[in-house]
């Protein structure tokens, strides 16, 4: 083994504790990032709830017009402050919705809706939510609103009810002998079974694309973290790599090693594999401690490696590609700014991937670190296992064995052009 | 070994136009003024900067062709800023050049070690590089060129900024490592080289313009002493073995090869003639004169 792919890990190692700048951005900054996330977003969040609904209810003849009290359900959802609602023409569009979270809960008002309750009888609202803390929270809502409509319909029948009856009274108390005739019992059993709750409610549960747990959500947080340090570490090696070595006179000195231009990119490489290691596992720590629950056994732990492992190799090619327009330190950073913000927020790292809008959703699938980094959530924090990671992330390693290869072509030519002077 | 060693950079800039020159065991010093190449040769000679022309051979192996690697491992070089990780002590800095150079961790860890008894920094092995003196800095480069037990030692401007104390001892451990090393060094200090070099080597605008022994080039290109007499002088004198150079009512000015017997019958001959002499400074010929006569420029500023 050529012991001096291992010089930059010596020096990384030695450096971790001592040089302020490292330690904040490896360890100190994920750990206060992370504890402002779960501060922030490591519980449902109560607000304004965006209702999907799809009205199916069919107007009923009534006298001198029809009603549709399915309308008036929607119309009063609007009224109520409660709630944003966004109309759907179809169950499966509603749910597809709520899947991909661009609503926080369904509701299905049936075709029989207006007829059942004319008829007394009871009228089926299905709710439809995902398996989370933050829709426990929309279901209580609208299933509180939903009993609130329930007990004016009620209330509204009993007024009806009892204007019939005191009518009835009044035309039959003359006639000593009348009494309810038999086949009214039916119709009075069915009235107040009908009046307990005139409106029922049906949940459909749709599976959730994240656990549903506190821990779960900030497992979620945690492993997105650990992709924003990849991100960030990975990416600022590749585009400083020859810049930063050249400014330090680094280069020189290898240049007249018999370091070839390959190891010492290995050793660069190893070193930012270090820094990410360890910049996760902080992470991993600190966020046992504040409840993050994991899907860890030994498989799921050494594919989170590996495709940790793939995510930074993919990263640092993706810097090196970038390394040619960085001539000068100052030019390496705003590359590094200009590009690593964007993907922070793009790539599904800090914001929920189903929460982003459709065309993000399509970069953070396609982009190699995002892919593995959702490879690593989905084994952790939904309980994939680790074959179905790798083979998710199959694209990623492909990308990534490109990237970097590329990325080896572009820093040996760097190199040779440092050494013409 | 040196052959023919052009540079031009990418801007045109000629730094290095066909140099060629040997290098044995000893101190080879190149000697010139900032610019005239001799950074660039060392450069393109440690194998960090590409030659447009022209071949570096170290102990055999070509540098810049197949047995670059072989090459490589035969040299130490020290830039004028040597790399050091400021946050490292001076001991892990050293261990990580060990790395660089092959060596296990173990291994770098004892070099090192035996390195810094040599340079006499070992009791400083725990401080930060950054806590270092420019000395001791300086002491530090040359173990962190020696770390790979080089064959051929190559510093460039080793004592730029170093105090004159500093600088005596910097040269009594480099005069002691070239006893079994070849050391390529370069300076601006004529003196520097004179009292220190084996061999100098003359830079001027990117070519040599002389080489050899220090006495020998002295000998070859400066060998007049030069006598100033100052006061308030009548005309100048007639003495066998000096040559009058110039002449004012102040100062007069003559050359000579050996001063120690021009010099009395001089002043006898200007006190005869009714000058009153006032100082007498005799100038012994150095480096610094042969630069001047061999470029007519001055070798520092």
């Amino acid at each position: 083994m050529k012991w001096g792919v291992l010089s930059e890990v010596y020096v990384a190692v030695k450096s971790l504790t001592r040089q302020k700048g490292i330690l904040f951005w490896v360890i100190v900054f994920p750990l206060l990032f992370y504890g402002l996330e779960v501060a922030i977003w490591g519980n449902p969040q109560p607000e304004t709830i965006t209702v999907g609904v799809v009205n199916l209810d069919r107007p009923v003849d009534v006298g001198n017009g029809t009603l549709c009290l399915g309308d008036t359900f929607v119309g009063a959802m609007r009224e109520s402050g409660l709630f944003k609602v966004v109309q759907f023409n179809s169950i499966d569009q509603l749910k597809n919705a709520v899947k991909l979270g661009r609503v926080d809960i369904g509701v299905v008002v049936p075709e029989d809706f207006t007829s059942q309750i004319m008829n007394t009888s009871h009228a089926l609202i299905e709710i439809v939510s995902l398996k989370t803390p933050w829709a426990s929270y929309y279901e209580s809502v609208t299933q509180g609103f939903v009993k609130a409509y329930s007990d004016e319909v009620r209330n509204r029948t009993i007024n009806v009810a009892l204007t019939y009856i005191t009518g009835s009274i009044a035309n039959n108390t003359a006639n000593s002998s009348w009494s309810i005739p038999p086949e009214y019992v039916s119709y009075i059993e069915r009235f107040y079974d009908f009046i307990k709750q005139p409106i029922r409610v049906s949940e459909e549960k749709l599976e959730p694309p994240l656990v549903g747990s506190v821990g779960g959500i900030r497992a979620y947080y945690a492993i997105g973290l650990m992709g924003i340090e990849t991100l960030f570490i990975g990416l600022s090696m590749g585009i400083f790599a020859v810049i930063d070595m050249k400014r330090e006179g680094t280069l020189k000195v290898l240049l007249s090693s018999p370091l070839k231009s390959y190891e010492t990119l290995a050793s660069l490489t190893l070193a930012t594999l270090f820094y990410v290691g360890v910049s996760c596992l902080a992470i991993y720590l600190f966020s046992l401690p504040l409840g993050a629950d994991y899907n860890m056994s030994a498989g799921t732990a050494l594919a989170t490696v590996a495709l940790i492992l793939v995510g930074a190799l993919f990263i640092i090619g993706f810097g090196l590609l970038l390394a040619p327009a960085a001539r000068t330190p100052e030019a390496a950073t705003a590359i590094m700014n200009m590009i690593a913000f964007p993907i922070m927020f793009l790539g599904g790292f800090t914001v929920p991937t189903f929460l982003l809008p459709e065309w993000i959703q399509k970069f953070a699938t396609a982009y190699p670190l995002s892919r593995t980094i959702e490879a690593v959530r989905q084994m952790l924090t939904y309980g994939k296992g680790p074959l179905w990671a790798l083979q998710y992330s199959m694209p990623a390693i492909i990308a990534t064995v490109v990237v970097y290869a590329v990325g080896v072509i572009i820093y040996n030519k760097l190199v040779a052009l440092a050494m013409e002077g | 070994m040196v052959e023919d060693l052009v540079k031009v950079y990418r801007d045109g800039v000629e730094a290095v136009k066909g140099v060629s020159f040997s290098a044995s065991r000893g101190i080879t010093m190149l000697m010139g003024p900032n610019g005239s190449g001799k950074t660039t040769t060392l450069s393109m000679i440690a194998g960090s900067l590409k030659p447009t022309r022209g071949k570096v051979y170290v102990m055999g192996f070509d540098v810049w062709g197949d047995g670059w690697v072989e090459a490589r491992k035969r040299i130490g070089f020290a830039p004028q800023d040597m790399p050091f990780r400021a946050k490292l002590t001076v001991l892990e800095n050293l261990v990580w050049y060990g790395l660089i150079r092959g060596m296990g961790l173990g291994v770098a860890r004892r070099r090192a070690s035996e390195l810094l008894r040599e340079v006499g920094l070992y009791e400083h092995r725990r401080k930060r590089v950054e806590e270092l003196s420019g000395g001791m800095r300086r002491r530090l480069t040359i173990a962190a060129a020696l770390i790979g037990d080089p064959e051929v030692l190559i510093l460039d401007e080793p004592t730029s900024g170093l105090d004159p104390g500093a600088r005596r001892g910097f040269w009594e451990l480099v005069e002691r490592l070239a006893r079994d090393k070849v050391v390529i060094a370069s300076t601006h200090i004529a003196e520097e080289a004179e009292k220190h070099a084996d061999k100098v080597i003359i830079f001027h605008r990117g070519r040599i313009v002389a080489e050899g022994r220090p006495d020998e080039l002295i000998e070859r290109h400066a060998p007049l002493a030069r006598i100033v007499v100052k006061g308030d002088l009548r005309a100048p004198v007639e003495v066998e073995g000096a040559t009058l150079l110039s002449s004012s009512p102040e100062e007069q000015a003559y050359t000579t090869r050996s001063p120690e017997t021009v010099l009395p019958r001089l002043i006898e001959k200007l006190i005869e003639g009714g000058s009153r002499i006032e100082s007498v400074e005799v100038r012994k010929p150095g480096l610094e004169e042969v630069y001047l006569r061999l470029t007519g420029e001055r070798l520092e500023g």
